[in-house]
């Protein structure tokens, strides 16, 4: 744990050793958020490689393989019975 | 001078889902290039409301499911919003991941509130949201 001061202008020294252990270094950019009473400082370029794909698994394997045409038009036909029944 | 593109929403889907492999490839290198600063990308609102749109109502994700990945991908250095600024995109996300209002209306209430205009909507959840307090409904 680090305990830091926030200065005049707001702001507050990291510690490099966190930084290292998130390999972050100077000028890379962080995402801060307050969750749950916590301010959350999290590298804000997440490696592209944990992005890519990151939804696959939410997929069920009968949507895979649609092409956006499809299933826009998918998408639309289940919009439109909503909107009957409504 | 860098090249700017602009992302279509099938892209930024390949992208965020792996099932089309070589479709999925060619939105890695794109997205890849960006972050390697060899161009830049714009998105449109309009292709963030699409993309909530198809995620949701096609894909039956929730919306706690994909925002984070859309907002970190409005976090790439070198992709923009079109229209307005990322952070108030991001800030839309939110309201639109706690909230489950319809894309175009979360819009809608920030433009209004925004330029100072007046939304008139049918939608008393939509007017009564804490985006604004000029807005007003005619219910």
């Amino acid at each position: 744990m680090h305990i830091a001061t926030i200065s005049s202008q707001r702001q507050i020294t990291l510690p490099k050793a966190m930084l290292d252990q998130l390999s972050l270094s100077v000028k890379d950019r962080v995402k801060i958020t307050v969750d749950n009473n916590q301010l959350v400082v999290e590298p804000a370029n997440m490696k592209i490689a944990n992005l890519a794909g990151c939804l696959t698994h939410l997929i069920p394997s009968s949507k895979r393989d649609v092409s956006y045409q499809v299933a826009k038009e998918k998408a639309l036909e289940i919009m439109v019975k909503k909107w009957v029944n409504d | 001078m860098i090249e700017t593109i602009i992302l279509d929403t099938n892209v930024i889907l390949r992208f965020l889902i792996e099932d089309i492999p070589d479709q999925h490839l060619l939105a890695k290198k794109i997205i890849n290039s960006i972050v390697e600063r060899k161009i830049k990308a714009k998105i449109s609102v309009l292709v963030i409301g699409e993309l909530v749109w198809i995620l949701g109502k096609y894909y039956q994700l929730r919306p706690d499911d994909f925002v984070s990945s859309i907002i970190n991908l409005l976090l790439i250095d070198g992709i923009s919003i079109l229209e307005i600024k990322n952070q108030d995109v991001v800030t839309l996300l939110k309201i639109f991941e706690q909230t489950n209002l319809d894309w175009t209306d979360i819009y809608l209430a920030f433009i209004a509130n925004a330029r100072g205009y007046k939304l008139s909507s049918f939608d008393k959840r939509l007017v009564s949201h804490a985006l604004g307090h000029k807005n007003s409904g005619y219910n």
